[in-house]
């Protein structure tokens, strides 16, 4: 674009604001939520302003079983994580990795089939595999989906032929238990990784600015979500039926309490991030409880009681009767018998399930879990929503872009970003400082000064400071100069003091 | 017979040759539009568009309120009336010539003293010469809110970095060989995720109707046969300019120095930095279609600095990638973490 050369020549008129209330269109535009009706339209508020414009961006269109697909998409993606984990690190327990596959097989499927219906074209789902698109986390979402897809179903079917499900195929059997599932199950965790994570990334791949704020939080929060959710979903399932060794339970224990610890340091993060969007200020009060349902129930609950539980094993050395005594005692008395290895095989189903019901408080906080993933999902999908439908959330993304709005400007601050709380971006010049060195031009009332490091400097020259035949005196001998300032350097700071050093 | 001149209809109409391969799009200077809707007429009629519900938005005149799916052109009305001058009848500012006349303007009570003034009254003792919109010269009015109605047809940008046509995981979304930003309706499949991703909120999903997303398309029809885009042909006022880039920004340049000279606040928005004095379309190379405005962006509807979504992209899987490593290696860690009980 050959214009950039072009100079502006004329000075441009200061834009005049309206002042006070009773100018439509103000300076900064009230705050006022535009409610989405039936027909998508939404409709225009009438403030006392004034007019109140149409939201500048569009809400987003996923309808609510997208936030389902989010969670069931996460549990596929635990569950697999759960099942390589104890194929690869733990000891091979089969009814771990069992319902870890079988879970992650299911879960996809319905989390897909999800997805395909919430397109408006659901018949051209296959569309998505036209092309690769590494610039949207959409299109790499159906390239994951499909290849984590492929290997749940190829880990199902192993498992299917396993359990005899598909007649007698012992090769099939055996490769399952051994090297080939453990590589298979490896081989999906790059895959089940990326699923759990990337729907986070392709909220914040949006122009909403409550998610674009979380770009690089949004994708780690998913996952831990999604880690958490399938391995309570895991842990879940096999203390209700009854399968849940208890060093398996420690096993799936430890790891939720790494999961959840970093699920919570995420959310606060999130918190933090948002903090000067005016939809995160203007919470309402059920989206403020619903956060801390999510939080209090469904993170520090479970972690809580997962930590409990490992701590009381690691009082009562490797007992695991005693674990479970002491983690149901305040459940019910329960007969334990040292017998359980016997009945945990097959055909001792219901004495398996009687003796080893694990602890009810494994259920409790597996649901828990479960049940603040999904919150969670529809929390983050909700504030989305609302923040695309508040205009000032849309303008304060440009003031943290760097924007400087009117008032800004009128208060001497040019370019005014907010550091994150905690770290201050470190200023590399002082607002009032000094510096020496040599003026290379005088115009006006500006100097630039250049230091010995070849750095140069912008100033503009205080009055009573040196007149114009002595600056460029200065310049024309190139004596060393001696300027001590006010202001950023370069951004109009006015220098106070100028002599020869 | 009639006899048809020869070459393009756009170079009678727009003055400038329709050919593949140049970058074209619209200069809208929102100073020179009237409101006329014409453009948004046109736009409906040569796309075949339907009509939207016949709503009144209640707090303005503008009742077509923002783009969507079905309407691809939206004239933005922006009224900065000083309510105060009707609604609580003050005295208005009188320019000086007419305050030396004694108008009895100032006889009039004020809010809360006495009785609740008449309007009839009041209006027939205005001074000679009062005009609603205040004694203003133009540009004077041009420059003050509080005086004036501000008109913005809007429509799709036609980014050079289009965030929709990155977001768009069919690839339905491409650039054509005008530059400009075209949704294959053959291949889109109502994703919805453009919609989330135009930072201009203008590309919708027809959720009423085929659920494929739609927008403006810069008239491609028009455009292959050597037509300008109905929008700018109906423009009465040539507030809608169209024509390839390199002829748009000289000119859009040369009116911001006119309407500058003349105490107008002009600058542009969408240039990539030309003249961009209240707002920063760089993250996006600038737009296809830009504006010229005379208030801040945000009083249009525009953000100042709109962002490029697919930047977060890369940022958000580094992230993830490197919280699943570290996750991963925990749960590794806390099942492989033996407890000396076999």
């Amino acid at each position: 674009m050959s214009a950039h050369a072009m100079s502006p020549g004329v000075r441009r008129p200061r834009i005049v604001h309206a002042r006070g209330g009773g100018v439509a269109a103000p300076a900064a535009p009230p705050v006022v939520e535009e409610r989405s009706r039936g027909s998508r339209r939404s409709r225009a508020q009438v403030t006392e302003q004034g007019r109140e414009p149409a939201p500048p961006i569009k809400e987003p269109t996923f309808k609510w079983y997208i936030p389902i697909y989010f969670w069931l998409g996460g549990i596929s993606a635990g569950s697999w994580m759960a099942a390589t984990a104890e194929s690869v690190a733990g000891e091979n327990d089969r009814d771990l990795v069992r319902t870890g596959r079988y879970l992650a097989a299911t879960t996809l499927l319905g989390g897909t089939a999800l997805l395909v219906f919430d397109l408006g074209r659901s018949d051209r789902f296959l569309n998505m595999l036209r092309i690769v698109r590494a610039r949207s986390a959409m299109s790499l979402g159906s390239w994951g989906l499909t290849g984590f897809g492929a290997l749940t179903g190829a880990a199902a079917l192993m498992q299917a032929a396993e359990d005899g499900w598909l007649g007698r195929r012992p090769w099939l059997a055996r490769a399952s238990r051994g090297r080939v599932g453990q590589l298979t199950q490896l081989a999906g965790m790059p895959a089940a990784l990326f699923v759990g994570s990337y729907t986070g990334v392709l909220l914040s791949s949006t122009s909403v600015p409550s998610w674009a704020r979380r770009e690089r939080l949004l994708g780690p929060l998913f996952l831990t979500s999604a880690l958490s959710s399938g391995l309570a979903a895991v842990s879940g399932l096999l203390q209700t039926f009854g399968a849940a060794r208890p060093a398996v339970s420690r096993r799936l224990s430890r790891a939720e309490v790494a999961v959840l610890a970093t699920e919570l340091v995420l959310m606060q993060r999130g918190r933090a991030r948002t903090r000067t969007l005016p939809s995160a200020r203007r919470e309402s009060r059920g989206q403020a409880l619903l956060r801390g349902a999510i939080m209090g129930a469904g993170m520090v609950m479970p972690l809580a009681i997962h930590a409990a539980r490992l701590a009381l094993a690691a009082d009562e050395g490797v007992d695991d009767e005693a674990v479970n005594a002491c983690a149901d005692a305040l459940m019910h008395e329960r007969d334990r018998s040292k017998r359980w290895k016997s009945t945990c095989r097959r055909g001792g189903a219901r004495e398996r399930r009687r003796r080893n019901a694990g602890s009810r408080s494994s259920v409790v906080s597996a649901v828990a879990t479960l049940a603040g993933s999904l919150a969670l999902r529809f929390l983050i999908t909700h504030e989305g929503r609302r923040s695309a439908r508040l205009a000032a959330d849309t303008w304060e993304l440009s003031r943290l872009a760097g924007y400087a709005t009117a008032e800004m400007r009128a208060a001497g601050e040019e370019r005014n970003v907010p550091a994150a709380r905690g770290r201050r971006p470190r200023r590399r010049t002082r607002p009032r400082g000094e510096v020496r060195g040599v003026i290379t031009v005088v115009q006006e009332d500006r100097i630039r000064l250049v230091t010995r490091q070849g750095r140069g400097y912008l100033f503009t020259v205080g009055k009573r400071c040196a007149t114009l035949q002595e600056l460029e005196q200065w310049r024309d001998t190139r004596v060393p100069i001696r300027v001590r300032y006010n202001g950023l350097p370069d951004a109009g700071a006015r220098a106070e003091h100028i002599a020869p050093a | 017979m009639i006899d048809m001149p020869s070459g393009q209809e756009a170079e009678r109409t727009a003055g400038t040759r329709i050919e593949p391969g140049r970058a074209y799009g619209f200069f809208t200077d929102t100073t020179l539009c009237i409101g006329c809707k014409a453009c948004e007429v046109a736009c409906k009629q040569w796309n075949n568009l339907p009509a939207e519900d016949f709503e009144l938005s209640g707090a303005s005149y503008d009742n077509t309120r923002q783009l969507s799916a079905t309407t691809w052109r939206h004239v933005a009305f922006i009224e900065q009336f000083d309510h105060e001058r009707f609604t609580r009848l003050e005295a208005p500012p009188v320019p000086r010539a007419l305050a030396e006349q004694n108008t009895g303007v100032d006889d009039v009570p004020r809010d809360g003293q006495g009785e609740r003034p008449d309007a009839r009254a009041m209006l027939r003792n205005l001074p000679q010469g009062f005009e609603p919109w205040g004694n203003l010269t133009s540009s004077e009015q041009w420059s003050q809110p509080g005086q004036r109605w501000i008109f913005m047809s809007d429509v799709c940008k036609h980014c050079v970095d289009a965030p929709c046509l990155e977001a768009c995981p069919t690839g339905s979304i491409i650039r054509t060989e005008f530059d400009s930003v075209y949704v294959q309706q053959d291949v889109c499949n109502g994703c919805g995720y453009c919609v989330s991703a135009c930072p201009f909120g203008v590309v919708d999903v027809a959720h009423d109707g085929d659920g494929k997303a739609h927008k403006c398309t810069l008239c491609y029809d028009r455009l292959k046969d050597g037509l300008e885009p109905a929008c700018a042909k109906a423009c009465p006022t040539d507030s809608i300019q169209f024509g390839p880039l390199d002829e748009l920004l000289p000119r859009a340049a040369a009116r911001v120095q006119d309407l500058r000279s003349r105490g107008v606040p002009a600058y542009l928005y969408g240039t990539n930095g030309v003249l961009e004095d209240e707002c920063d379309t760089s993250r996006l190379e600038g737009l296809n279609c830009f504006f010229l405005l005379i208030d801040r962006p945000e009083v249009y509807n525009l953000p100042a600095v709109p962002s490029r979504p697919s930047s977060r992209t890369g940022r958000g899987v580094a992230a993830s990638a490197l919280a699943a490593l570290g996750l991963t290696a925990a749960t590794l860690l806390a099942f492989g973490a033996g407890d000396g009980e076999r």
